[in-house]
C-alpha cells in the first residue's frame, strides 16, 4: 500500500503535516462560514475552535522533523552516510524490511482525508427531509430531552415557543388555549400522519451532534385565509403564525395556519433542548 | 542504545506472518466499498436517485457531525499521549502502588488519573511498567478501566451524556469490571500470563520492534522517542511530543473516521424502526452493541458519540455495553494485547470483561431499564 515516494521520511512527514494543517483549515471554514451547527449543537462551538488550534499547533510541529531530516541528510552526504543513529532508524523505524506501522501510505492518507474530501465535495447542508426517510417524528428520545426544555417551556410566551416547546408542552398534557398563539418557523414535511393536516411543520432537535438529532413536528392545516395555491413544496422552511384546532386523546391539536409565508433557512437549523 | 536491534528471525518471521496490518485495511477498504454498494443500490428509478443523493447528503451530514465532534478530544488525547510518552517515567507511578491485592486492583483501576491514555496508548504503557516489575492485577486493572478513568474520557462522555446514568454508569461499572478482573488476575502467575520478554522486562528494543510491528493503533514508538529525548536529541521535548501526537491522532484517527462511517450509514440506510426492533430487546441489543464496539474499534476518547448515535433507539444497558466493553476491548486492542500476554490470557482478558459487562448490562434492562 505504502508507495515508494511515502516511504521517504521528508515525504511522509510533509504529508502528515500538511493534512493536519488542512484539517485544522477544513473546520476552520465550517466556523466562519456559519455552517458548523449543520453538524455540532452551538454549545460545543468551542471544542471545535480549541480542535482548529490543536490540529494548527501539531500540524506546524512536523516542521521540525523536516528540519531535522533535512539536516542528517546533509551531515550523511558529507559523512558518507555513516552515522550511527539515522532518521529511518529513529522515527520511521524499519523492521524486518517493512516500515514502521505510523507511515501511512497512500490508504492510510486517503481515509483520512475522507472528511476534508466529502466536506469539500457536498455542499454543506443541514438535516432535512431525507433524513425523515428512515425515521419518524418524536419517535423516540423525547423523554431525555424533557426535563431541561420543559423549563424553559414554562418561561415563554406562547408566540415565543418554539416547535419544541409545543410539542413538549402538548406531551405533558398541556391543551392549547384559546388565545394561545403559535408562531413558529419549520421546514415542510409532507406525510400522511394526520388527515386534518395538510403537511407537518417539523425541526430537528440536536443534544450534542446530528448523530443524536431528534425531530419534532405540529401538524399544520392551512385556514380560511389561506388558499390551496399557497400550499408549499416539500422541504420549504416556512414560518406559520396561528391557533390550535382542538384535539382528542393524545393526538397532537392540529395547528391552523392563519399566515403563512417562506422564509431563509434560519442560521440555527436545529433547535436545542 | 541508540541502535534498534532487530527481532530473532523466528519471532520476526512470526510476527511477519500474522499479517495484522494488511487484513486490517482490506476491513476497511470493504467497509467503505459494502457502504457505496449500499448507497449506489438504491438509485433504480429517477425518484430513488434523487433520494438517494439527498441521502448521501444526510449521510455526509451525520458522517461529519460525529467527526467534527470528535476530534477536539481525539486531538486532546493525543496531545496527552505524546506528552506522557517524552516527559513521565514509569519509576514515577510505580512508588505508590499498595501492597495488598484489593488495594492494588483498585489503584489500578484509577491509574488512569495518572496516565490520561486511551485503549490504544494503555498497551505499551502498562508492559513498560510490567517491565518494571508492576503487580499483574494492577497492570491488569490499569489496562482494562484506564480507557474509561481518566480525565479525556470521562469530560467526553459528559459532553455526549451529561451528567446522568450513562456516565456514572460507565465509571462505576468499569472500575468494577477492571477491579474483578484484575483480582481473579492476582491467583495467576505472572509467567503463566506474560510473554517472556515482558517480564524480563530487558527486551526493550525487542519489545519495540514487535510492537512497532504489531501496532496498529498507535505507541510503539514511545520508547524510542523516549530515548531521543534522553539523548537531548535535535529536537526540544515538546515539539518531540507534538509530533507524536500527530501520528497518535492519524492513526486513531482512521478508526474513528471508519467508525462514524458505519455509524452513519446506519442511521441513514437502516430504518429507525428496525433499530427499535432490535435496540429494545433487553438481552439482545447489550450483545448487539457489544459486538458492534468490538467491530467498530472507535477511540476510547470519542465512543461517547458514536454511542450517542444509537441512544435514541438502544436500551440504556446496551449502551453500558458498548460504551465499558468497548474500550476494554475490541480489535486493535486484542491484536495489541498479543504483544504483551500469552495468547491463552489474551482470550481470558476479552472473555471475561464480556461476560462481566454482559451481566451487567443485562441486569441493567431488566431491573432499572432507565
Amino acid at each position: 500500500m505504502t508507495g515508494r515516494l511515502l516511504r521517504l521520511p521528508r515525504v511522509q512527514a510533509a504529508f502528515k503535516g500538511l493534512l493536519l494543517l488542512g484539517m485544522g483549515v477544513f473546520l476552520f471554514t465550517r466556523i466562519t462560514s456559519g455552517t458548523l451547527n449543520y453538524y455540532i449543537s452551538q454549545r460545543f462551538d468551542w471544542l471545535t475552535v480549541a480542535a482548529v488550534v490543536g490540529l494548527m499547533v501539531v500540524g506546524v510541529s512536523y516542521r521540525y522533523l523536516l528540519q531535522e531530516s533535512g539536516q542528517e541528510s546533509a551531515g550523511a552526504d558529507g559523512a558518507g552516510g555513516d552515522r550511527p543513529h539515522d532518521y529511518n532508524q529513529s522515527h520511521h523505524h524499519r523492521h524486518l524490511g517493512r516500515d514502521h506501522s505510523h507511515t501511512l501510505g497512500w490508504t492510510g492518507f486517503l481515509l483520512i482525508s475522507l472528511p476534508i474530501l466529502l466536506g469539500l465535495l457536498v455542499p454543506p447542508k443541514p438535516l432535512g427531509v431525507a433524513a425523515l426517510q428512515n425515521r419518524e417524528i418524536s419517535a423516540g428520545g423525547l423523554d431525555s430531552v424533557l426535563p431541561a426544555a420543559a423549563r424553559s417551556t414554562q418561561v415563554r410566551e406562547s408566540s415565543e415557543r418554539t416547535i419544541l416547546d409545543w410539542v413538549l408542552a402538548f406531551h405533558q398534557g398541556e391543551r392549547p388555549a384559546e388565545t394561545d398563539t403559535a408562531d413558529v418557523v419549520g421546514f415542510v414535511y409532507l406525510d400522511s400522519a394526520t388527515e386534518k393536516a395538510q403537511f407537518t411543520l417539523t425541526r430537528f432537535v440536536v443534544g450534542c451532534c446530528a448523530a443524536d438529532a431528534m425531530a419534532v413536528g405540529l401538524p399544520v392545516s392551512l385556514g380560511a385565509g389561506l388558499s390551496s395555491e399557497d400550499a408549499v413544496e416539500e422541504g420549504q422552511w416556512v414560518r406559520v403564525v396561528g391557533r390550535f384546532g382542538a384535539s382528542t386523546g393524545i393526538e397532537l391539536p392540529v395547528l391552523v395556519a392563519e399566515q403563512l409565508e417562506v422564509v431563509a433557512e434560519p442560521n440555527q437549523p436545529y433547535l436545542y433542548p | 542504545m541508540s541502535q534498534t536491534t532487530p527481532l530473532p528471525q523466528a519471532a520476526a518471521e512470526g510476527i511477519e506472518n500474522r499479517g495484522i496490518r494488511r487484513p486490517r485495511w482490506g476491513v476497511a477498504a470493504f467497509l467503505v466499498f459494502a457502504l457505496v454498494v449500499v448507497l449506489v443500490s438504491s438509485m433504480n428509478t429517477p425518484q430513488a436517485r434523487f433520494f438517494a443523493a439527498e441521502r448521501f447528503q444526510t449521510f455526509v451530514t451525520i458522517f461529519l457531525s460525529l467527526f467534527i465532534e470528535a476530534a477536539p478530544f481525539l486531538i486532546a488525547g493525543s496531545i496527552v499521549s505524546g506528552i506522557i510518552a517524552v516527559y513521565v517515567n514509569a519509576g514515577m507511578v510505580e512508588r505508590y502502588i499498595p501492597n495488598h491485592p484489593l488495594l492494588a486492583a483498585l489503584a489500578g483501576a484509577g491509574l488512569g488519573f495518572v496516565f490520561p491514555v486511551c485503549e490504544c496508548g494503555v498497551v505499551p504503557v502498562t508492559r513498560r511498567l510490567y517491565g518494571k516489575g508492576l503487580p499483574l492485577p494492577v497492570g491488569i486493572a490499569f489496562l482494562l478501566a484506564a480507557p474509561v478513568i481518566n480525565p479525556v474520557v470521562i469530560f467526553s462522555t459528559y459532553a455526549a451524556f451529561g451528567w446522568g446514568p450513562v456516565l456514572w454508569g460507565r465509571v462505576v461499572f468499569s472500575i468494577l469490571v477492571a477491579f474483578t478482573v484484575g483480582l481473579i488476575f492476582h491467583l495467576a502467575r505472572p509467567r503463566e500470563i506474560l510473554l517472556p520478554e515482558t517480564l524480563a522486562g530487558a527486551g526493550d528494543t525487542d519489545y519495540l520492534a514487535q510492537y512497532d510491528s504489531l501496532d496498529v493503533g498507535g505507541h510503539g514508538h514511545v520508547r524510542d522517542h523516549e530515548r531521543r529525548h534522553e539523548q537531548g536529541g535535535a529536537r526540544p521535548g515538546i515539539w518531540q511530543a507534538l509530533v507524536l501526537a500527530g501520528d497518535d491522532f492519524l492513526d486513531m484517527g482512521r478508526y474513528l473516521i471508519v467508525g462514524a462511517m458505519l455509524a452513519a450509514a446506519m442511521q441513514t440506510v437502516v430504518p429507525q424502526s428496525t433499530l427499535l426492533t432490535i435496540g429494545q430487546g433487553p438481552v439482545i441489543s447489550v450483545f448487539v452493541m457489544m459486538a458492534l464496539a468490538y467491530i467498530l474499534s472507535v477511540c476510547s476518547t470519542v465512543d461517547a458519540f458514536i454511542a450517542l448515535a444509537f441512544s435514541n433507539a438502544f436500551t440504556t444497558g446496551s449502551l453500558f455495553g458498548f460504551l465499558v466493553f468497548g474500550p476494554m476491548v475490541d480489535i486493535k486492542s486484542s491484536l495489541l494485547f498479543l504483544g504483551v500476554f500469552r495468547r491463552r490470557t489474551v482470550l481470558y482478558l476479552i472473555l471475561l470483561p464480556l461476560a462481566l459487562v454482559a451481566v451487567i448490562g443485562v441486569f441493567w434492562n431488566v431491573q432499572v431499564g432507565v
